[in-house]
């Protein structure tokens, strides 16, 4: 694994027209690093991502992917977006949506190649959906698509990997699958960045935990970041956290809509 | 049968007539499966009534139709797209205040003259008899053109009608990709007029790529079968003019539409008929 920098976000705000989504924001996250973006509704957490793919402008501060500004040259990112951000029902097919993570590589008035196509074959393995690669997208689970999603993210070939909320709406062999392939990106020296609802798969599976409300409340290792106090400085009375013998219970978000404020 | 289809063919008309529908129901097909994929049938069809008064000046002016018509069409086409895009009216608003003006505007003027209503149904409905011979070059030059670009940047087209989020990670051009499309569309719209005319174009870009759209689960697929379907229904369209007397334009449109409701009901994968077999 390389310990150099990666990325670097240094007092970034922005947002959307007058409001402020991010609020001078900064951390850090070196290579091969995997990093659970957690945080309520509203926290900034798809702003983030959007910020340091370079598809939002910064009103503040700069981001630096190794070493490059992502709003001024390309950057090795990739890309999975929120689950039906793309219209399902386009005559494409899982292998056709996974080659468009190629294009950047082949350039102008060039058409896929053997090794293009080998690449997506095995991007489509790795996720284990090899079998689907002829199927229209649409008639994909929800859970499938996600997946044909990471293996374009792959087939990209890029270092650093920003998934928005991989596992919302997502069945659970294929979040076993993706959880998996996490794995196996912590020895490929992959770096993660991984929005989710749920602290307590942020807690277990991740290095490092960002703590986002619009300001970064934590950042740092999970037991660091998952504790009652800080906690309760984001959520708020949004989650309920229990001390068990082995450690914090987190009930978060949607699972306590009644908002009971149980964090002491 | 062979007697049948070939008789026509023995006046030169016909077979230029024929020519010009083959490329037109080919090049209107084939990028009129970008305007079902990305929903943009009402603007293909407010494109193509904009053009109506570049015809009607180069008409009265005498100039080259073609020529007034392709510069309406890419004013148009970018107008509207720019409008749509900054504007802070509902796209489709918008689209529609352009489209009814620039028509009224056309309209207009053709009323200036004494043969109004034969010249007005000419451009409304297209004359695939009239088509000569350098109408056919042009045709063929710029209906090839846009061919030509729908294959070389296939991919960039194909990721920014999907997932346009992707295309801004890709750093493709988006603005400009999007902007050569509506210009591609525009240029479709003017080599079509003299075949099918401005009020059924739309029909052209949209029923023969919907069909397609029905039947296959590929773009590659969808482009083929459409261009098939397309160009099938234009050179119907004329042998019925030839034998059955009525317009060709709208013909080819009722062909068009037949063809359509066929696949609709009786497509193997997403046809109504097997559906309600299935459910019973």
């Amino acid at each position: 694994m390389n310990r150099c920098e990666v990325l670097r976000v240094e007092e970034v705000t922005a947002g959307y027209d007058n409001t402020a989504a991010l609020e001078r924001v900064s951390f850090s996250v070196f290579g091969g690093e995997q990093v659970a973006v957690v945080g309520p509704n509203g926290a900034g957490k798809s702003t983030l991502f959007k910020v340091i793919a370079g598809l939002l402008p910064l009103r503040v501060g700069r981001v630096r992917v190794m070493g490059c500004d992502p709003h001024r040259e390309p950057v090795e990112i990739s890309y999975v977006t929120q689950q039906g951000e793309v219209d399902f029902s386009f005559p494409v097919t899982a292998a056709d949506v996974v080659m468009m993570g190629r294009i950047g590589r082949m350039g102008w008035l060039r058409w896929p190649s053997r090794q293009d196509r080998e690449v997506v074959r095995r991007a489509l393995a790795q996720v284990g959906i090899q079998d689907l690669a002829d199927r229209q997208i649409g008639e994909l689970s929800g859970g499938q698509q996600q997946r044909v999603f990471i293996a374009r993210a792959l087939a990209q070939e890029a270092e650093i990997l920003l998934m928005d909320e991989p596992f919302a709406g997502v069945d659970a062999t294929s979040e076993q699958a993706i959880l998996d392939l996490l794995e196996r990106f912590k020895e490929g020296g992959i770096t993660i960045l991984l929005s989710t609802h749920d602290l307590n798969l942020a807690a277990d599976r991740f290095d490092r935990v960002l703590l986002l409300n619009r300001e970064v409340i934590a950042y740092g290792p999970p037991q660091e970041v998952f504790c009652p106090d800080v906690l309760h400085r984001a959520y708020g009375g949004q989650l309920a956290v229990w001390e068990h013998e082995r450690g914090l219970v987190m009930l978060g978000d949607g699972h306590c809509s009644m908002g009971e404020e149980v964090a002491r | 049968m062979t007697h049948w289809l070939l008789e026509p063919l023995a006046y030169s008309f016909m077979v230029r007539g024929l020519l010009a529908s083959l490329l037109v129901g080919t090049v209107c097909a084939v990028l009129g499966t970008y305007v079902v994929v990305k929903g943009m049938a009402f603007f293909g069809d407010a494109l193509a009534h904009a053009i109506l008064p570049g015809v009607a000046v180069a008409y009265l002016a005498r100039w080259p139709l073609f020529a007034g018509a392709l510069v309406t069409g890419v004013i148009a086409a970018v107008g509207i797209g720019t409008l749509t895009r900054r504007g802070h009216l509902k796209e489709d608003t918008a689209t529609g205040i352009i489209f009814s003006g620039a028509f009224a505007l056309g309209i207009a003027l053709l009323s200036t003259v004494e043969t109004y209503s034969v010249d007005l149904t000419h451009f409304l409905f297209g004359n695939v008899l009239g088509v000569s011979t350098a109408d056919l070059w042009l045709t063929a030059g710029l209906g090839g053109l846009v061919l030509l670009l729908v294959a070389a940047f296939y991919k960039e087209f194909l990721v920014l009608a999907f997932d346009p989020v992707l295309a801004r990670m890709l750093r493709l051009p988006t603005t400009l990709l999007h902007y050569l499309l509506l210009v591609m569309l525009a240029v479709t719209v003017v080599v079509s007029l003299q075949t099918v005319g401005v009020a059924l174009m739309v029909a052209m870009l949209v029923t023969p790529a919907a069909t397609a759209y029905i039947l296959t689960r590929r773009m590659p697929a969808m482009m083929g079968l459409a261009a098939l379907f397309g160009s099938l229904s234009a050179v119907a369209g004329l042998y019925l003019s030839f034998y059955v007397n009525v317009a060709s334009g709208p013909a080819a449109v009722l062909v068009c539409t037949v063809l359509f409701l066929v696949a609709l009901l009786l497509s193997p994968r997403r046809g109504l008929v097997w559906e309600w077999a299935r459910r019973r």
